[in-house]
């Protein structure tokens, strides 16, 4: 049931999205104005530069002309698809990042789904056996979860699992289905467990404030079994939140798959923007901050969506 | 004597025994709760191991003894000696400087523009509002790290780009909390009553409704300290923060990568000391959450 108010919010959201979009293209020309040196030194650095290599970038991003004509035609370029070319790489930014995504992708996709089995059923439990022994042991658990960097625990998985067990593939992204999944799952694992961790404690918490409700003594009242009460009832009440939550933490996971990938010595984008800041590489960095927003706009207004699906009397295009 | 500086004593006086009830107040709100007590003993132990570091380490942080590279712990060298021979438990003590300073740097910067926004954005309300909080929206959408690494690939890699991008960053989600407070505090009669006397609107925002926004404020803080920790150790491990041979704890994992198979103290130990500093502010900042935002026992505690 698709009402011409929602559509009108989601018309709306995705308004709001392309500004985030254009602002966040704003921000990253403004910082390349401001940064000390030319922008045509910045575009360039990260090897040798010849003479021929500078006129090739003026022209290519139009630098002799005045600042809005040369972030116009810029935009035109990224809206045509064309990120720039990396002077250090010798490539396009399009063709480097279009060669990489997928592993980055994959990491990200798969912690996210370990980071939600790991946490929703916990969550659930530890919110309705609040204060009690289990809740404390899992509360401790995510505490400890979210306080070690995925780089740690990244360095110390390679030491215990590939040097001392020798039971994990050690570098690579591997082949084939099963060769790519062994391969991704510990750093997934590890970037699961950090998310996860964030995730429980709003399940948690969710679960504490929606069980205090009024309602959920009426669902007592009325004799539902208490499983029914805390999964159906107070469990999709208390997911809400941790939906709109995860659309947010979209940016931070790719830019920690990139640190997990860099750590296992993938070959993702994680190793391509990181060899990138090393190299002053300034066109492969810009791309790949842009691209992130861009992720980031299209996963929020996914999660708008399924949050009304989740929760029904939220009625898109009201009030909130 | 005059009767000028009697006055002023007594001035003095009253100020000094409010700090002294604040601070009663404050540890009486952390030893109420377990997590919060184990966190601020942790945190004052950094405090501590930061301020007495030269008399605490063994050794010169920077001193090489090039006849014991790469050493495992041992009687003379507690926790092993890195590639150049240095002593790591040194190295350690003093990079709990950098880890507070650059935290607190990252903190303080995200504070005081982060909460001056939430206040004008919650008290004015409307177009204010809708600016402010349209524009912070747009910082949301970049996360830290990265935009940390744009700065610094255009900036240069210097370690004070770093915390200005991570600050910066860090700002949305101070100003959310402190502006839904002075949405709420805006209504209380008290305002309304400060509001009626005529006192102008920065008196009301800094005198009326930021001291009753200072739990969440606190609560945000603390936990930010932990995430600006991450933040930069994994910048420096990198190497795009804090760059060898300083003593810090990011970068001298960062040195200690190449290698990790020859021995994997150099490693392991400060990525250790990361992860317990990051946990003490982390639980301190959740029994703080417990305590000051949910705490149904907090009227008892502080009376």
């Amino acid at each position: 049931m698709v009402s011409g108010k929602t559509v009108g919010y989601l018309l709306k959201r995705l308004g709001f999205g392309v500004f985030i979009v254009w602002a966040v293209t704003f921000l990253v020309f403004v910082l390349l104005q401001l940064a000390p040196g030319s922008p045509a030194d910045i575009l360039l650095s990260g090897g040798v530069v010849t003479e021929e290599m500078r006129r090739t970038v003026i022209e290519q991003y139009n630098l002799n002309e005045p600042w809005y004509v040369q972030y116009g035609l810029w935009l035109k370029d990224i809206l045509t698809g064309d990120l720039g070319y990396s002077f250090a790489q010798q490539r396009p930014v399009a063709t480097l990042i279009a060669d990489r995504w997928a592993i980055t992708a994959q990491i990200v996709g798969l912690s996210m789904v370990l980071a939600t089995v790991l946490s929703i059923p916990t969550g659930i439990l530890a919110g309705y056996k609040h204060g009690s022994k289990l809740d404390r042991l899992l509360t401790l658990v995510a505490i400890i979860g979210v306080s070690v960097p995925v780089f740690v625990s990244g360095v110390l998985a390679i030491l215990i699992f590939s040097f001392h067990l020798n039971v994990l593939p050690s570098g690579g992204a591997g082949t084939g289905i099963v060769g790519r999944l062994s391969h991704i799952f510990v750093p997934s694992l590890l970037l699961g467990a950090m998310i996860g961790a964030l995730m429980f404690r709003m399940m948690r918490a969710g679960m504490r404030d929606v069980l205090e409700k009024d309602y959920m003594e009426t669902c007592t009242a009325m004799g539902l079994p208490k499983r029914k009460i805390v999964v159906k009832h107070a469990a999709i009440n208390a997911l809400a939140p941790v939906l709109t939550v995860s659309g947010l933490w979209i940016g931070f996971l790719i830019v920690y798959s990139m640190v997990v990938e860099y750590v296992f010595g993938m070959g993702g984008l994680g190793r391509l923007i990181i060899h990138a800041v090393e190299a002053q590489d300034a066109p492969v960095v810009l791309a790949g901050t842009i691209i992130t927003a861009v992720v980031f706009v299209v996963s929020n207004i996914v999660v708008d969506v399924l949050y009304t699906k989740i929760d029904p009397r939220v009625v898109i295009g009201g009030q909130n | 004597m005059s009767q000028e500086s009697a006055e002023f004593s007594t001035v003095e006086q009253t100020e000094r025994s409010r700090i002294l009830t604040g601070a009663v107040k404050g540890w009486r709100i952390i030893r109420s709760n377990q997590l919060a007590t184990a966190g601020f003993l942790i945190v004052l132990g950094l405090v501590f191991v930061a301020i007495f570091a030269p008399f605490l380490a063994p050794y010169d942080p920077s001193a090489q003894d090039l006849d014991s590279t790469l050493a495992p712990p041992s009687a003379d060298h507690p926790l092993g000696t890195d590639n150049t021979g240095r002593d790591i438990l040194s190295r350690i003590i003093f990079g709990t400087r950098y880890a507070l300073a650059i935290a607190l740097v990252v903190v303080t910067l995200e504070t005081l523009i982060g909460v001056s926004l939430g206040l004008v954005a919650g008290y004015y309300k409307g177009r204010v509002d809708e600016t402010v909080m349209r524009g912070l929206d747009v910082l949301v959408s970049i996360p830290p790290l990265l935009l940390a690494m744009v700065i610094v690939t255009t900036f240069g890699i210097n370690i004070w780009n770093a915390m200005l991008a991570i600050g910066i960053v860090y700002i949305p989600m101070m100003s959310r909390t402190v502006r839904s407070s002075a949405l709420s505090i805006r209504e209380e009669t008290y305002v309304q009553a400060a509001e009626g006397l005529g006192y102008d609107s920065k008196r009301v925002m800094l005198k009326h409704i930021l001291p009753n926004a200072v739990p969440p404020i606190v609560v945000l803080g603390t936990t930010d300290v932990a995430y600006a920790l991450i933040d930069v150790a994994t910048l420096s491990f990198l190497g795009l923060g804090i760059q060898p041979p300083k003593p810090s704890w990011g970068a001298m994992a960062n040195a200690a990568q190449e290698y990790i198979l020859v021995t994997p103290w150099p490693i392991v130990f400060p990525t250790i000391a990361i992860a317990i500093a990051v946990l003490g502010f982390n639980l301190l900042g959740m029994g703080l959450r417990e305590v000051l935002l949910y705490g149904e026992d907090y009227e008892e505690v502080v009376e």
